[in-house]
């Protein structure tokens, strides 16, 4: 049985080779810096409580992916039904999140995926990355049909954005 | 439109935000200092709903 420590270092260690993975997720749920760092939290303390469950012999990264995902589309849930009700303060005023590098392909890429809703940009996330329809259904907590219909519409909504995006920088 | 595309971006992605280190440091304060539980939410809920008994009953007692 291993000790706290032990699995402290163990997790630090699965982290920090996955962190590409992490902070991909985070920067796409994530609009303003405080966001991002709010998300990071979020994700790193979920992963932290499943970690004990995590066996191994399961792939790291679609666990990253069903406990990072399902983390960051409850708290999208829950801020949006704060929203409503919050009243406006400095904390809240909007302080956009740089885009990654200099790469227009990258940009267009973030922001079109960032326009998304949570569960749609987790659809397409896990779709960039090969996972089959009915493994995303399985990770999500969808059905089969319900992933195919989502993937459908999601294409024609990415395809609309990334024209409009690329029109703004031309 | 074709998502097949849009994969080695993906990819590039990825690969540009893990140059963004995570350090040992940061993981460690997030989890050694993890968010209120529910627990600490239920003590807080009868706090509060004892205060606001005290309060009622005071406010009632100066009423008579």
């Amino acid at each position: 049985m291993a000790t706290e420590s032990e699995l402290k270092k163990r997790f630090v260690v699965l982290i920090q080779s996955n962190q590409g993975l992490i902070i991909s997720l985070c920067r796409l749920y994530s609009h303003t810096d405080e966001e991002m760092k709010d998300a990071k939290q979020d994700v790193l303390l979920s992963l932290w409580r499943a970690f004990p469950n995590f066996r191994e012999q399961s792939k790291v990264s679609t666990w990253m992916y069903r406990v990072g995902l399902n983390t960051l589309i409850s708290a999208q849930r829950k801020k949006t039904s704060r929203i409503v009700t919050e009243p406006y303060s400095e904390a809240t005023e909007f302080h956009p999140y740089p885009e990654i590098g200099s790469d227009d392909e990258l940009q267009v890429l973030q922001s079109a995926i960032g326009m998304l809703q949570a569960l749609d940009k987790a659809v397409v996330i896990l779709h960039l990355e090969g996972y089959a329809n009915p493994e995303i259904a399985e990770l999500l907590s969808l059905t089969d049909t319900n992933v195919s219909t989502r993937l459908n519409r999601i294409k024609k909504q990415l395809g609309k954005s990334i024209k409009s995006l690329e029109n703004e920088s031309h | 439109m074709n998502l097949t595309n849009m994969t080695p971006a993906w990819q590039q992605f990825k690969v540009a935000n893990s140059l963004n280190e995570i350090s040992e440091a940061e993981i460690l304060s997030v989890i050694e200092t993890p968010k209120s539980t529910g627990r600490d939410l239920l003590r807080r809920i009868v706090q509060n709903a004892f205060a606001y008994s005290l309060l009622i009953s005071a406010l009632h007692g100066c009423a008579i």
